[in-house]
């Protein structure tokens, strides 16, 4: 199975992916319903507003957040076998709000993502295996 | 001999039906597997849905347009009160009593839009998916069911990338050095550091082959 090293020192299962072409990290969130962008991200890519659903209010754990969803393209390079590349909905939170600093960043979560796919995480190898759901 | 012969529900029992199935739908994801017998039943609902819209275009006085106009629905309301609340188990239970083959395209947004409001996600793909269903020809409904559908696999066959390793190495190592701020990282190598990505950008230039990530 295709596999993707962690890329964070602290154990969150941070992994490399692809927003539209552009390579970043994104922690993994399995409690996570959407996968969100970070907003900066989002704001130099351009999402095309034409297909988006914007000016929404979305419930997290967090609480509500203001925001719009984005169909966009997101890749999972893997470090060994088979790339896999989405189509796939993200939240992108609006940036002009009260947010901790550094938050958010890049989640992939469960209903936009990972959904799409079965995977296995080895926290003690820190390797995150991944390959298309055969659905 | 004709074998697996569905019976058709009765007009009164048209709308229990339709909402057992989305009940049903609504645990699942809309590519849930369907046998040739719940299929047949499926398309048979669906034609009973078209033929009760076309009935009360005759029997209503004043049509289904006039009936499906911006009067406010007490059970829309219960959907905004449960979403303001960001009450899941409430905004389901809400959603149950909508008799939805009668709503217009725009009950069908302000739904969705307070499911997701309300935590319910995945109702809130259901309802979109099925508004566009009924409104194929409404492109904003399309819009929504389009932008939320499951995602799709557009390949599964790229190459590996292995040179991300070392960038992702460079992060382990010295990403503790660079909290709050972007990085850009190229062949295990920083290529610059800012506050914003903006500023980033400007610096590296292209931003083909960089890791572009602010660290946590």
């Amino acid at each position: 199975m295709p596999l993707l090293k962690f890329a964070d020192a602290n154990k969150r299962i941070t992994i490399s992916i692809e927003i539209e072409g552009v390579a970043t990290t994104a922690i993994l969130d399995t409690g996570a319903p959407y996968s969100i962008c970070e907003p900066e991200i989002a704001r130099e890519l351009g999402f095309d507003s034409a297909d988006a659903i914007e000016d929404i209010k979305i419930s997290t754990w967090g609480g509500k957040v203001n925001g719009s969803i984005h169909r966009v393209n997101l890749s999972l390079p893997a470090d060994e076998g088979t790339s896999l590349s989405l189509d796939a909905p993200v939240f992108v939170p609006d940036l002009d709000q009260d947010f901790a600093p550094g938050f958010p960043p890049s989640f992939l979560g469960l209903i936009g993502c990972l959904q799409s796919m079965r995977f296995a995480i080895d926290p003690s190898s820190e390797n995150f295996y991944f390959m298309a759901s055969p659905r | 001999m004709v074998t697996n012969l569905i019976a058709p529900p009765q007009p009164s029992e048209i709308s229990i039906w339709f909402k057992e199935s989305r009940k049903y739908k609504g645990l699942e994801d809309s590519s849930v597997w369907e046998s040739p017998r719940e299929r047949m039943s499926r398309e048979c609902t669906d034609l009973l849905m078209d033929f009760a819209r076309v009935l009360d275009n005759v029997t209503d006085g004043e049509g289904t347009s006039a009936r499906l106009s911006s009067e406010r629905a007490p059970a829309l309301d219960r959907l905004e009160a449960a979403a303001e609340a960001g009450d899941e188990c409430a905004f389901l239970e809400a959603l149950e009593s909508i008799t939805w083959y009668s709503r217009p395209p725009a009950d069908f947004i302000r739904a969705v839009r307070l499911a997701l409001e309300a935590g319910a996600h995945l109702a809130a793909r259901q309802i979109a998916l099925e508004g566009a269903k009924y409104y194929p020809e409404d492109s904003e409904i399309g819009k929504y069911a389009r932008v939320l559908a499951p995602p799709r696999l557009v390949s599964k066959n790229l190459q590996p990338n292995p040179a991300r390793r070392a960038n992702r190495e460079w992060l382990k190592v010295h990403g503790g050095e660079y909290r709050g701020q972007w990085v850009a990282v190229q062949d295990g190598e920083l290529r610059g550091v800012a506050e914003s990505l903006r500023q980033l950008i400007k610096q590296v230039g292209s931003t083909k082959d960089v890791l572009l990530t602010r660290v946590p």
